[in-house]
């Protein structure tokens, strides 16, 4: 064979080689995009069972827990058929540049609960169609607190009264991490939104403004016990993360721990026998404690999609009863599908004020895009001096920054 | 008459090279400069990664760049650790080289032993080093009562990037030392015996004969070396995910930031344009000023 024809075999096996590429970017397939890690099994059962009643749709389950991965895939203009979003002012820009299909008046949207679906509207469009809610929790211990005759703390003083007893006993009164700084700005968030202002991002807008935090004593109040709040942590919160939090509160190890409404399915898997409660988080500054949270899983079709009815197919049956019923089960976070029946373990405290209106939106819903993100590092640092003063000054400069970008 | 026949273009030749070029030629010009030109251009715009209508706003990105204290700040860490783990790096490459070319016993077993970390994962070694920081010392500070091994090095933010070049330089040691070992290979073994008959010290033998051979192995290590501390990304992400406090952010992970969490997508880019001609300029004057060293060609 000569070097000329050598070169030719070699030059089509070269450009062979990206044909798979090309042909996984199969047209018949909807994308479940996920940001939920802890659905994915769920996600995956429901998929089985549409697929065996629907064998001309095929459905494949992407599944990242990086929100910055989604955000790629939007600049790239690669939208996920079927894409799990959140309500925050990121996804909102992306509603706002026709990346999502506007799903009002769609059928499957009346089997969701009317009050929920016009909570996750947005200028009056239905981009999303939420099936779970999240809100922000104490999960306590119930063995532990029975065992040293504790009450369940509602006010920041009990809940830090609560600490001294445990520790006083030889107990590990609370898991806190900080190494993971998206967890950190979740839980300074949450808490912020739901036991200090259920408003809180006005105040930055009003610092945007020309304001200071330290105009609000609530949020400087709230900055020192958080910080006092982390000195009872019963492993140093910088070298502990998300998952070593989870794991000594399932083993029991620890008396209580925050998380969200999530958590609640992490800790039944990881150790069924374990007892305890998770309970709206305790007043920081005297307001009405409420649950902070969000829509927890709210899914969008892509404006684009190749495979518009396909996605919608797939979204009707999600939503029809005994499948929605399957994924409540398995998610076991609060559903919003009115079909769906049951009762979660563990979460009734947080279910009752969840339909009782004490639930508040987290702060980053109306912050703009990458705040919080900001913010997080400024946290770690927090925690490191606890300089409260610093903390303010940092977050009033970047507050400003934030507001003038977004514009 | 002869001359003219060598000098004329050999089509056939020409069109086999081009044809083995032009399929990599084709790939590299659109997944790598394609895009490199693409990146420049919104660099001067304010896109944010999502809106479809964006402006140009020149310099701008550059020039708050350079004003952005966390910018700086990831620039005085990557400059720090780039010079820590380039000059390391060859050292012990070419210490565990040398040793490793002795002939002693079980010579095959120590190469092998010493290559083992290069087969790990990234993100993987960088999670096995973060549970032996993070719980592994720490648990034998506390027995053996030494205090400097109780906290975790990695919270600390005086000391987090030498826990970060410790984790970077276990694995990063192996590849540079088979190349090292390979470049020794190539010193004929007559001259260094004529060395040691005209009475030439190790250090003299090491110094005129062994470095100079190996000058064009340690050029390439060192712009591999350069390239790789520049743009460390996964044993941060996996070890202190830019924390404490944001003391061990690099600026491959804030353009990460920048760009795909911020929603800073132009910002991101004129951070990576920057960083490449930053890159390009070192290595060109690095292998610039090791060629006019080495000993042959």
């Amino acid at each position: 064979m000569s070097r000329k024809c050598i070169a030719l075999l070699l030059s089509l096996l070269m450009i062979l080689s990206v044909v798979p590429a090309l042909a996984a970017l199969d047209a018949g397939t909807v994308e479940l995009y996920s940001q939920k890690k802890e659905a994915i099994e769920i996600y995956d059962q429901i998929i089985a069972d549409f697929s065996a009643e629907n064998p001309d749709v095929k459905v494949v389950q992407t599944t990242t827990a990086d929100g910055s991965t989604f955000l790629g895939r939007v600049a790239s203009n690669d939208i996920p058929d079927i894409g799990g979003v959140y309500l925050q002012s990121a996804y909102y820009n992306m509603m706002d540049e026709g990346y999502f299909l506007d799903l009002t008046g769609e059928e499957f949207l009346t089997k969701i609960s009317p009050d929920i679906v016009e909570l996750a509207a947005y200028n009056g469009k239905h981009y999303v169609v939420p099936i779970t809610m999240n809100g922000y929790a104490l999960y306590v211990n119930t063995d532990i607190f029975a065992q040293h005759n504790l009450a369940i703390p509602t006010t920041y003083d009990e809940l830090i009264a609560v600490c001294e007893t445990l520790k006083a006993a030889g107990v590990n009164p609370i898991a806190l991490q900080g190494k993971s700084v998206g967890n950190l700005g979740q839980n300074f968030e949450r808490l912020l939104g739901g036991c200090v202002d259920h408003e809180a991002w006005k105040v930055a807008e009003a610092v945007a403004e020309g304001a200071s935090h330290k105009d609000y004593p609530a949020f400087v109040d709230y900055m020192e016990k958080w910080v006092k709040l982390y000195s009872y942590a019963g492993l140093d919160p910088l070298s502990t993360d998300d998952d070593d939090c989870n794991r000594m509160f399932a083993a029991g190890e620890i008396a209580m721990l925050f998380t969200g409404t999530w958590g609640n399915s992490v800790f039944m898997n990881l150790n069924p026998e374990l007892k305890y409660e998770a309970v709206v988080p305790p007043t920081f500054s005297g307001v009405e404690p409420f649950t902070c949270g969000t829509v927890d899983i709210a899914l969008t079709v892509g404006a684009d999609s190749d495979n518009v009815e396909g996605a919608k197919k797939f979204l009707n049956y999600f939503l029809s009863e005994g499948p929605a019923q399957k994924f409540a089960e398995g998610d076991r976070n609060p559903n919003v599908v009115l079909s769906t029946n049951y009762e979660i373990p563990h979460m009734s405290a947080i279910s009752a004020a969840m339909q009782d209106g004490r639930f508040a939106l987290i702060p980053s819903t109306y912050w703009p895009a990458g705040y919080r993100d900001e913010i997080q590092i400024m946290l770690q640092q927090l925690l490191l001096d606890g300089d409260v003063n610093a903390f303010i000054e940092t977050w009033d400069t970047m507050t400003v920054d934030f507001y003038e970008d977004a514009e | 008459m002869a001359a003219k026949r060598k000098k004329r273009v050999d089509w056939d030749r020409e069109l086999t090279h081009a044809l083995f070029v032009t399929p990599n030629f084709i790939l590299y010009t659109l997944f790598s400069v394609f895009p490199i030109f693409v990146g420049l251009y919104y660099s001067f715009t304010n896109w944010d990664g999502i809106k479809r209508k964006y402006k140009f706003v020149g310099f701008r990105n550059y020039v708050r760049m350079f004003g952005d204290s966390r910018f700086q700040r990831a620039v005085t860490f990557n400059a720090t650790y780039v010079l820590m783990y380039v000059v390391l790096l060859v050292l012990l490459a070419v210490v565990l080289g040398l040793l490793l070319n002795q002939k002693v016993r079980a010579r095959s077993f120590f190469r092998s032993a010493y290559f083992f970390p290069a087969v790990i994962g990234m993100l993987s070694c960088g999670m096995i080093f973060r549970q032996i920081f993070g719980h592994g010392l720490p648990a034998v500070g506390e027995t053996l009562g030494i205090e400097w091994l109780k906290t975790n090095i990695l919270i600390d933010p005086a000391k987090a990037k030498f826990g970060i070049l410790f984790v970077n330089l276990w694995q990063g040691v192996c590849i540079p030392t088979v190349l090292v070992l390979a470049g020794l290979q190539t010193i004929p073994a007559e001259l260094n015996e004529s060395a040691q008959l005209d009475g030439a010290t190790g250090w003299n033998i090491f110094k005129h004969i062994t470095i100079p051979f190996l000058l064009p192995t340690i050029s390439m290590i060192l712009v591999l070396a350069l390239k790789e501390s520049l743009m460390i990304y996964d044993y941060i992400l996996a070890l202190t995910d830019g924390g404490p406090a944001g003391r061990t952010e690099s600026v491959t992970m804030l353009i990460m930031k920048h760009a795909f969490t911020e929603l800073k997508f132009s910002t991101g880019v004129a951070e990576a344009i920057v960083l490449a001609v930053v890159i390009i300029t070192i290595s060109v004057v690095q292998i610039y000023l090791t060629n006019r060293k080495k000993v042959y060609e």
